[in-house]
């Protein structure tokens, strides 16, 4: 099926429904979630069949429009290939699945911030939002730098203010503090986009990147690229930000949070450990060892949590190290595991963020102290937890076990190629992953089992708009999980 | 007869204090403000007429008798800078009508606003430094005059002394730098100067007449150390002239020191582009950092703009086409930008009375145009994609690197980023939801936001089809390096 401008509109049609979506608040108040989730159905469905026409042709689908041609070229470069399109796929799915999930939590937000009579609030907060998957999936599906930081900026409008409006406690300062990291972060990469632009005569565009490999400038380019998606995705040393933002944003907008981090695995790939694999040689073994402590690091930080938000913030440090591990031992199949850990961690993280969401929402807090017995009430609710929980820990027959193994099969070959520290690092990491299990699990049984406190007797289900979106996400892990050629199909295409 | 809007802008500045004694007589006070505007506007059409004229290639009739015969060229540079400095001028002479409605003298007000773009707009059409001087002297006086309008508060008056004298200083500075060029060359026309000594070795009074030289446009431009005038006038200037002062006043310091630059002195180019990179980084950083601790809401824009002008001065330190295509983008973009922030500054001041950014909080539920309309500018301020100002700086950012200044350019896209703390501090004390906003605050009239929604929708327009603008900055560009 042939689809006219099909990526444009994926960034379009939202773009251009944001001011409609936040008119139509100030009447309509929360009813207008769903028609911003209907849009978002509308572009994962554009992706879905994008995919399916990447899958059945094997080319990749690319749409150019020009912005300025004066003094330098800048362009609107779209291009959903092997890598890209799967990883747009997710994360827009889960955007409208927490778009869904976030008619009833907003309501309950902005009636408790603002009062019941306030429409105008959930206009601003679903249009304010739609910018997410726009900003998300445009990094992804860019083939230009200079596109590509401008969606990188555009994710931080949203973030910044959802939090200041909507957040949770220290929120005004918090917020502040998250745009400031994020916009250094961007500032390095504009800077390392900029430096590759005038070794390509000119050009933004990713595929001239591979024709400055192996000139020095290449090492800079690499360097700042690299450093600023490291403070995105929270990198031990640069971490100071994320479980400040994780804990004090709205649960759902965190899962969009563990997002952007984890996308900084894509976007290594795509940019400099493919285009570049000669010049990032160098940063294999210190990313992975990065990547390691992280690692271990955000493990025994997420074990000692009581803040049932901030334990899984601190469990995302851990996690996007994953990914880290994967691609510092650049192999294809490392490389093809750590995007792959990339979309099973985000579905697994999104569902527990979610879930902490709810858990605030019914019982109103967040100490994990005060909760025990759960289950009982919020049945679903804690299917879901453990659903979650498996993904991250790896457990078959979910996506995590899979993403794992691929991963790690890449890594053992670059180990075993290439020296004794890089075959002891994976060994670690493998050791490492246990602790996944302990800090996932053991909150799960603090929160939903055990005796029930009576102050707690009065807690309710979750409405089934929160929990059903959760179980598609669940679903598609357990796709993967058992059908991981879903998605290597298409990433060992690519590498 | 000078060129026509600059005649326009003459006669409508004699005639309106004239208008302004009729209206006391009939009792319509603002009928002088609307006179006024009425007369920058038709003067802004024939500017643009006049921009239209040499992009199409023709090089418009400058006045060929009479005392100031021959004395003006109109290029692409001459004539998009007019365009940008008599169309902010519009959209602070609608937004003072309201705002200046009730004070006294407001037609005086009035006449020296427009004496003060005919003065830019000779700066930049001038086609020798003499000519140059006696505008420049007349855009001088008439913004002293400005800043202190508001005369019987002690702030505005100290800081119009402050201002004069500095800039006075200034000025006899350049006075002395230009006749030292005179007396090398025997001409100020600026073909003459260029081909004198464009090509020749420089001589050490080359080297005395751009020290002079730098320090007198030095001085206008706010260039670092030679700043301090600045926070004090654009903070106590009425909000209008405050936007006009920072949009447009100080960048034409910038403006009339290219033109020097790129002829009269284009054999120092390798000295004084140096001295301008370490300069640029020195302005940028130093506005942007004392932006951060400032409480008072005009004093942190006029800090920020210090830091603008070093961006300004990066691309001035690269000098190929690209670097002075970005700075005369950015100046354009600054323009809008600052514009905006300090129109909706003016309307915020003028319903809650207070400079005081901590007095403002919540206001954005009062308020919500002028909110909008100032986070965009901000937004664009910072140098958010999507906005006019990312193109810009992208472009300076991409003209130092192209001659191994990169560390300029990185100096500016770390600047941009310490910016951000500054200014999001503002939109977020307007969107603040603990407190509840001060009594007084209420949506401004709408002669105070149209105009300030006009320059926020160019804004967003510039940002979007940057090519709108991007063409003719080129070609501005161009026309200052083909005058060697």
């Amino acid at each position: 099926m042939e689809i006219p401008f099909v990526l444009l509109q994926t960034i379009l049609v939202p773009a251009v429904a944001a001011p409609l979506v936040a008119l139509m608040g100030k009447r309509i108040g929360k009813y207008v979630g769903w028609i911003a989730s209907a849009i978002l159905i509308y572009t994962t469905s554009l992706l879905l069949i994008a995919g399916s026409t990447i899958w059945t042709t094997a080319l990749p689908i690319s749409e150019t429009y020009t912005w300025s041609a004066v003094s330098f070229t800048l362009e609107f470069g779209f291009i959903a290939d092997n890598l890209s399109l799967p990883v747009a796929l997710i994360m827009n799915l889960i955007c409208t699945a927490a778009s869904i999930y976030s008619i009833h939590y907003m309501k309950h937000r902005i009636d408790e911030l603002y009062g019941e009579e306030n429409k105008s609030m959930h206009g601003l907060y679903h249009a304010l939002y739609l910018l997410f998957p726009i900003g998300l999936v445009g990094v992804a599906l860019s083939s230009n730098l200079i596109a590509m930081y401008l969606f990188i900026e555009l994710v931080l409008i949203p973030s910044y203010f959802l939090l200041d409006f909507f957040g949770y406690r220290e929120r005004h300062r918090v917020a502040t503090m998250y745009f400031i990291w994020n916009q250094v972060a961007a500032g390095l990469f504009l800077i390392g986009a900029i430096l590759a632009s005038t070794a390509t005569g000119g050009s933004f565009s990713i595929n001239a990147l591979s024709t400055i490999s192996g000139q020095p400038i290449a090492f800079w380019v690499c360097l700042l690229i690299l450093v600023g998606w490291l403070i995105k995705m929270a990198a031990f040393g640069l971490h100071v930000w994320l479980p400040y933002a994780h804990g004090e944003h709205l649960a759902h907008i965190a899962a969009i949070i563990a997002t952007i981090a984890g996308l900084g695995s894509y976007v290594i790939v795509r940019l400099l450990a493919v285009p570049l694999a000669a010049d990032f040689q160098v940063f294999g073994l210190p990313i992975m060892v990065l990547g390691l402590i992280t690692m271990v690091y955000g493990g025994l930080l997420t074990l000692a949590q009581d803040d049932v938000k901030r334990l899984y913030a601190c469990s995302t440090i851990s996690q996007t190290a994953y990914s880290l591990v994967g691609i510092g031992s650049l192999t294809a199949m490392g490389l093809a595991g750590g995007v792959f850990y990339f979309v099973s961690h985000i579905l697994g993280k999104s569902i527990l963020l979610c879930i902490a969401g709810v858990l605030m929402m019914q019982t109103g807090s967040r100490d994990m102290n005060k909760m025990g017995g759960l289950a009982k009430k919020m049945p679903f609710t804690a299917a879901l937890a453990i659903l979650g929980s498996m993904i991250l820990s790896a457990i078959p027959p979910l996506s995590g076990l899979q993403a794992e193994w691929v991963m790690f099969v890449g890594i053992f070959q670059g180990g075993t190629l290439q020296g004794a520290l890089q075959f002891a690092i994976p060994v670690i990491a493998i050791f490492a992953t246990f602790l996944t299990a302990a800090y996932t699990f053991w909150p799960v049984k603090r929160i939903f089992f055990g005796p029930l406190s009576s102050e707690l007797e009065d807690v309710k289900e979750a409405p089934k708009s929160m929990t059903l979106p959760l179980f598609i996400l669940a679903l598609v892990s357990l796709l993967f999980g058992i059908y991981p050629d879903v998605v290597m199909h298409f990433l060992s295409a690519f590498f | 007869m000078l060129t026509l809007p600059l005649d326009l802008l003459f006669l409508f500045a004699i005639t309106t204090p004239l208008i302004g004694w009729l209206a006391q007589k009939v009792d319509l006070p603002r009928l002088s403000g609307v006179y006024a505007t009425l007369g920058i506007l038709l003067s802004a059409f024939t500017a643009f007429q006049l921009l239209l004229q040499t992009l199409g290639g023709v090089v418009p009739p400058t006045p060929t008798s009479g005392l100031f015969n021959a004395y003006f060229d109109l290029d692409i540079f001459g004539s998009f800078a007019m365009v940008i400095q008599i169309g902010l001028g519009i959209a602070a002479s609608i937004f003072s009508i309201q705002y200046m409605r009730s004070e006294s003298g407001s037609s005086l007000y009035y006449a020296l606003l427009i004496g003060m773009i005919g003065g830019m707009v000779g700066v930049v059409t001038a086609a020798d430094l003499f000519t140059l001087f006696v505008f420049w002297e007349m855009m001088c006086l008439t913004s002293y005059l400005l800043v202190a309008f508001k005369n019987e508060e002690p702030e505005p008056v100290e800081a119009g002394i402050k201002y004069l004298l500095m800039s006075s200083a200034g000025s006899a500075t350049l006075l002395f730098g230009i006749s030292l060029l005179y007396g090398m060359t025997g001409t100020l026309n600026f073909g003459g100067l260029a081909t004198a000594l464009g090509h020749a070795t420089p001589g050490p009074w080359l080297y005395i007449a751009l020290l002079f030289i730098f320090t007198g446009f030095g001085v206008k431009a706010a260039i670092v150390p030679l700043h301090t005038w600045l926070p004090d006038a654009h903070s106590a200037a009425p909000s209008p002239i405050s936007a006009m002062l920072s949009g447009i006043v100080i960048e034409t310091g910038l403006l009339a020191m290219v033109r020097v630059l790129f002829t009269a002195l284009i054999s120092l180019q390798t000295y004084w582009s140096m001295v301008f990179a370490v300069l640029a980084v020195i302005t940028m950083t130093l506005g942007n950092m004392t932006a951060l601790v400032q409480d008072d809401l005009k004093r942190m824009l006029a800090y920020s703009s210090i830091g603008h002008i070093g961006y300004m001065l990066a691309g001035l330190a690269a000098g190929t086409v690209v670097g002075l295509t970005g700075t005369i983008l950015h100046i354009l973009n600054h323009a809008l930008m600052k514009g905006t922030a300090f129109l909706c500054a003016g309307a915020i001041i003028y319903r809650l009375g207070s400079r005081n950014l901590a007095d403002m909080s919540g206001l954005a539920r009062r308020m919500p145009k002028i909110a909008v309309a100032f986070s965009i500018a901000i937004f664009a301020l910072i140098g958010l994609p999507g906005l006019n100002g990312f193109v810009s700086k992208l472009t300076l950012f991409v003209s130092v690197a192209d001659v191994n200044l990169a560390w300029v350019g990185i100096a500016i896209i770390l600047n941009s980023a310490i910016s951000a703390g500054y200014y999001l501090r503002i939109v977020r004390v307007m969107i603040e939801t603990e407190s509840e906003p001060s009594e007084n605050l209420r949506e401004a009239p709408v002669s105070m936001w149209f105009p300030i929604w006009i320059l926020a929708i160019l804004i967003i327009t510039f940002g979007i089809w940057p090519d709108l603008v991007f063409n003719i900055a080129e070609r501005a560009a161009l026309a200052i390096l083909s005058m060697t």
